[in-house]
């Protein structure tokens, strides 16, 4: 898939924790687009001759494009993103970037936002507090991080939202309690992004209390972790191709290995751009895009990340 | 269509006016918690009344309970309903349904006069469950009789509250104020119907925290293409528009935002 | 808009025959309606062609005479329609530098048309320096009808456009529907569920990845404005035709509609360029006449019917079929 790709320099980087930077990233050439709160860009970063993709959450005021901020932390299991941004890259260097695209948008129709931000999962909320806050909408952050020192963007936050933030530090024992999403008002969404486990605690509690699943919204930036993973076989009956998918390995990667023309965004199950039909084989759905209902009834799957519960999956590309 | 039998175990009146059967399910399968059904038919006797009915669970067998309206029967009918404590009955799959959501804590039921016969059901869904339920009734004029309804939904230790008139800037305040963990029930005519589905999404509401349906005859509207004016729908689609003149040929395109059909131009 | 102060002709656009720029919409012998939707490259929205003038002239007419009919937006949709201003205007000035130019200095903004010598000084984000609202301006300078599609709590809602030659559909009715209810008068397409997989396919679309495709009907006359409000000035066409004059007053109407990502507000612009082509000169083309015959001779009566020429479709299948290889 030809992805448009953008060209930015690093204006300036800035050591907001000691495990989190920032980086203003401006155009080399014309005008940045626009982006909307919750929006996120694809960095293609070198890594051993190869390009490898990650997502970061753009956190400026959507309503200036003259820069684009994104915030890194340092991850001890890093894929190779982490790695590069806090070792390798230094003021004045080009990358390549994707257009934004945003798959955590605000709720038109919602009253009220409230926000559960876990640790780097505070990355999305800056953004769209910075648009609500601008246009007197009603909103609260709830964000948990290991201690004020490690709390990115604190002092941030406490100056331009004062009362609408509340913090959870776990140096001084302090727990972010599901019920801080208990009664709230009619029209309320809810916005989740963090920790695997914490967003599902999350969504497990707001069912429970009564939201209904159009008013809960979570975005999760690796892949959920499902359980071991099969070998299998993908006979795709357009392309004339018989794939053999190994265990460490997606799909929608084999695909792209040899060539398909398939598409695809997120790639971590999120936004369905991958979606394919299947026209025999049981699916493993693992992603967090589709329905329970589309999961049962429509015959497709997302490659990124789901797999086949048989040996073989037949589909329809 | 497909039609449920039932095995009769009971029957009796409520508030000397709404005739309910409790069965038991023999064959078919009722997927539905609560709805509405155009007709039913009794011990091979075919009624063609609305009836309202509540799928109970608790004991082997799936149980039903059904209502309809005794004042919309006709004399030999009530005297043959009145008769009936055992039997068959049976009816087709609900043309109306209303989901009780699990996940909710309270549940508003909005109804009115129309509405009995509907909310009848859903109290005992509710009650049955043990759920945290307040009825508002919108009474339609001063002169409507002694409330019985409002004594049986008191006798189930709801809030009974009746309203002279559903006024939108007071009842939306009491809407308005409500948290994410309650649900809408709507039942009443369509006039009410429509007005509280509005305000009711206006304040914030999602579909999904939105249940119900409207009784009796919808008011539809339709939309001159050429002068744009808004007019009463008729039974033809062929019309004339009263403000301009012009033919039109009303169609299905609906827009909820005028709350009219199209009638475009014909020739 | 202001004249600008130095006398310069109107710039003049190259002539290409018709028939030789036409869209064909047909890459078959027979028409279903299904996602035909490709890439656009290269991404470019606007498309000026010899009608421009012409054409933007009955534009601007039509946006004076009949506002409610032609412009209609919902006010939340205002930081969108600057956008697409914006990125209109950079485009225009980037693709045909010889008919258009942006001038940015902050966000004091000068655009120029010099195909119809005109100018205009405004302050971005700034209404009050614009004399209409930033759509319904730009959709002034161009002959495409320009639809925002807001993209919002999981749905694609018709929130603001600019309609001026509409295929028999009215903006004014149609403002604020969802997609699915925009497009429930479509046969087939709305009741098979390929509607809805088209749907999910454009809230899916990326920015810097726009796309496009082309739609079709038949236009009796060569009038743009086929609007339901004017059905009665443009509906009868149809009932005096005869063979003398079908090849002339049967028109192949193609809408050459490009979808772009609107990435500040994450909505939608699908504009629609029409064009129009008499089948006495879409005959020229051999290839065409017999395509289009077998389309013809094809299509399903509920599409036909639709499109409004199943009555003289027989007239028109005797016609092309004088052009048809034995």
């Amino acid at each position: 898939m030809d992805t448009p790709k953008l060209k930015v320099r690093v204006f300036e980087i800035k050591e907001e924790t000691p495990a989190v930077k920032s980086f203003k990233l401006v155009a080399v050439q014309g005008e940045l687009p626009r982006f909307s709160g919750g929006a996120h860009i694809t960095a293609y970063l070198p890594d051993k001759g190869n390009s490898i993709e990650r997502h970061y959450s753009l956190i400026g005021d959507p309503k200036q494009n003259a820069f684009y901020k994104i915030a890194v932390r340092r991850s001890e299991t890093s894929r190779g993103g982490s790695a590069y941004w806090h070792d390798r890259i230094r003021t004045g260097d080009a990358i390549e970037i994707s257009y934004p695209k945003n798959h955590l948008p605000l709720s038109f129709e919602a009253k009220h936002h409230v926000f559960v931000a876990g640790g780097i999962g505070i990355t999305p909320f800056m953004a769209m507090m910075a648009e609500l806050s601008a246009a007197g909408t009603s909103f609260e952050l709830h964000y948990a991080a290991a201690s004020e020192e490690h709390c990115a963007f604190y002092e941030d936050i406490r100056r331009k939202y004062g009362k609408r933030a509340r913090f959870y530090f776990s140096s001084k024992q302090q727990r972010m309690p599901t019920s801080v999403m208990w009664k709230q008002r009619i029209g309320t969404h809810v916005y989740f992004c963090g920790p695997e486990g914490m967003i599902t605690q999350f969504r497990n509690a707001a069912v429970r209390y009564g939201y209904p699943s159009s008013s809960i919204h979570y975005e999760l930036f690796s892949p959920p972790q499902t359980g071991p993973c099969h070998p299998f076989k993908a006979v795709l009956t357009k392309s004339n191709a018989i794939l053999y998918v190994p265990a460490n390995k997606s799909l929608l990667d084999v695909m792209l290995e040899h060539g398909i023309n398939a598409a695809y965004s997120c790639k971590i199950g999120g936004c369905g751009s991958c979606e394919i039909e299947v026209e025999h084989g049981e699916v493993d759905h693992r992603d967090f895009f589709l329905s329970d209902h589309e999961k049962t009834t429509r015959n497709v799957m997302i490659p990124c990340v789901s797999r086949a519960k048989s040996d073989q999956l037949v589909i329809h590309l | 269509m497909v039609k449920t039998t039932y095995h009769i175990l009971q029957s009796g009146t409520l508030m000397s006016r709404f005739f309910y059967i409790h069965a038991e399910i023999i064959q078919g399968e009722l997927e539905k918690t609560t709805g509405r059904v155009h007709g039913f038919e009794i011990n091979g006797i075919w009624l063609d009344h609305p009836a309202t009915f509540v799928r109970l669970s608790g004991g082997p067998g799936q149980h039903v309970r059904l209502y309809t309206d005794l004042q919309a029967c006709s004399e030999p009918e009530t005297l043959l309903l009145r008769e009936t404590k055992s039997g068959t009955v049976r009816f087709n799959s609900p043309s109306q349904t209303v989901t009780v959501h699990e996940n909710k804590h309270r549940y508003l039921l909005l109804t009115d006069q129309t509405g009995i016969l509907q909310s009848l059901p859903l109290l005992v869904a509710l009650g049955r469950q043990g759920r945290l339920t307040e009825v508002y009734y919108f009474q339609d004029h001063d002169r409507e009789s002694p409330n019985a309804f409002g004594k049986f939904v008191k006798s189930l230790s709801y809030p009974f509250h009746r309203i002279r008139e559903l006024e939108e800037s007071s009842f939306s305040r009491l809407l308005r104020k409500q948290t994410v963990d309650v649900q809408l029930l709507i039942v009443c005519d369509w006039d009410k119907y429509s007005r509280l589905l509005r305000l009711s999404r206006n304040l914030g509401y999602a579909n999904e925290d939105i249940e119900g349906y409207f009784t009796g005859e919808k008011e539809e509207r339709v939309f001159c293409a050429r002068c744009y004016k808004i007019q009463k729908k008729l039974a033809e689609p062929e019309m004339t528009c009263r403000h301009c003149g012009t033919s039109l040929s009303v169609s299905k395109h609906y827009s909820p935002r005028i709350e009219a059909y199209l009638g475009y131009v014909s020739l | 808009m202001d004249q600008m102060s130095d006398v310069t002709a109107g710039k003049k656009i190259q002539d290409v025959p018709l028939l030789d720029r036409f869209p064909f919409p047909f890459t078959g012998d027979s028409y279903r309606y299904s996602n035909n939707s490709r890439a656009l490259i290269p991404p470019v929205c606007i498309d000026i062609t010899p009608e421009y003038e012409e054409e933007v002239i009955e534009k601007r007419r039509l946006l004076e005479l009949y506002p409610e009919r032609t412009y209609q937006s919902l006010p939340h949709t205002l930081a969108a329609q600057w956008e697409i201003l914006d990125m209109l205007m950079n485009e225009l000035s980037h693709i045909y530098p010889d008919y258009f130019s942006m001038d940015k200095r902050g966000d004091r903004y000068t655009f120029r048309n010099y195909l119809l010598n005109e100018e205009q000084t405004f302050k971005y984000g700034d209404l009050s320096t614009l004399p209409c609202e930033p759509l319904d301006f730009i959709g002034r300078h161009v002959q495409e009808d320009l639809i925002y599609l807001q993209q919002r709590d999981g749905d694609l809602y018709m929130d603001a456009g600019q309609l001026c030659f509409p295929a028999n559909w009215s903006l004014a009715f149609d403002l604020g529907m969802s997609y699915l209810q925009f497009h429930s008068p479509v046969p087939i397409y709305s009741d098979s569920g390929l509607a809805e997989k088209v749907l999910r396919f454009l809230m899916r679309i990326e920015a810097g990845k726009p796309w496009t495709r082309l739609n079709w009907t038949i236009n009796v006359g060569k009038r743009l404005d086929t609007s339901p409000e004017t059905f009665g000035e443009w509906g009868r066409g149809k009932l005096a035709l005869n063979e003398e004059n079908v090849g002339h007053q049967v028109h192949l109407r193609t809408e050459d509609q490009r979808l772009f990502r609107i990435s500040g507000s994450n909505g939608i612009l699908f504009s629609i360029h029409t064009h129009l082509l008499p089948l006495e000169v879409l005959v020229e083309n051999r290839s065409w006449a017999e395509r289009f015959y077998r389309v013809l001779e094809d299509i399903p009566d509920p599409i036909a019917e639709y499109k409004g020429f199943i009555t003289f479709k027989p007239l028109m299948i005797q016609y092309l079929q004088k052009y048809v290889k034995a």
